[in-house]
């Protein structure tokens, strides 16, 4: 009788130790701007005399953001071997992760792109997304720690 | 840059974000392409008494923590895994295991799936 064995990784010249670690510190810088964009970005919405200079740190916040979020998601893929999805734990990481990254991207380009020309019922609408946002890369950050500590 | 109208800016976002969607989706295609040669190179048959001397160590050192069916108890579930035998043996913690004992262990672990 002989097992036929699942696909495995054998080779050396890459750790996933070092794509575990790369993932675990990079996703932080996007989590914590995005926070703190949304901080700011309510921040200007809410004292109208100093809109503009907290409307420059959100939007700077969130620029990088969005930067942050392309280096995040590709050390991720990196380390769950190029699988976009999974299942159990991981698929819920990966449901959190995917609309977060599509959503700081598009609101960081939306944000760059109008400036201080929005109008008021408009600023709202991006405050509401930027709270999903928030509420979604929490998600995912969580999800990422149980994967990653443990159940 | 000269500011967009929101309608302007809103489309803008909407074809950056799918574009970075599709950039990311697109490599992972890709490198998953390039790889999947080397992982069916990979698959590997082991003879049964290498699996039976796997599980025997499991019983012995493991199942505290992993349970009987390995799916997990205060351990994880040992199902599916999808690390290399390099990562397993780094996170195996009972370092009285023998290179043979490891190797027999490691190869149980690669016969459980779902």
């Amino acid at each position: 009788m002989s097992v036929r064995l699942p696909p495995c990784d054998t080779s050396d010249d890459v750790n996933p130790i070092f794509w575990i670690h790369l993932h675990g510190s990079l996703t932080h810088f996007p989590i914590a701007f995005v926070f703190g964009a949304a901080l700011f970005e309510a921040l200007g919405f809410i004292c109208a005399s100093k809109r503009r200079e907290f409307g420059i740190v959100g939007s700077w916040f969130l620029l990088l953001a969005g930067l942050g979020a392309f280096g995040a998601m590709f050390s991720g893929l990196a380390t769950s071997k190029w699988n976009p999805w999974g299942k159990d734990l991981l698929l819920q990481h990966h449901l959190f992760a995917w609309p977060s990254f599509a959503l700081i991207v598009g609101l960081a380009t939306w944000r760059l792109a109008v400036r201080g020309g929005s109008s008021r019922p408009a600023f709202l609408v991006y405050l509401s997304i930027m709270a999903l946002t928030c509420a979604l890369v929490g998600g995912a950050g969580f999800s990422g720690a149980k994967l990653l500590l443990g159940r | 840059m000269k500011d967009l109208s929101q309608q302007k800016a809103l489309l803008l976002a909407f074809v950056v974000s799918t574009l970075s969607l599709c950039a990311i989706f697109g490599s992972t295609v890709l490198v998953r392409a390039i790889t999947s040669q080397s992982r069916t190179v990979e698959l590997r048959d082991v003879k049964d008494q290498t699996v039976i001397e796997g599980r025997r160590i499991f019983v012995k050192h493991c199942v505290e923590c992993h349970g009987f069916d390995a799916r997990g108890e205060q351990g994880t579930d040992l199902h599916d895994l999808r690390a290399g035998d390099r990562l397993i043996r780094q996170i195996i913690t009972d370092k009285a295991l023998k290179e043979a004992d490891l190797r027999a262990l490691v190869g149980y672990l690669r016969t459980l799936r779902n």
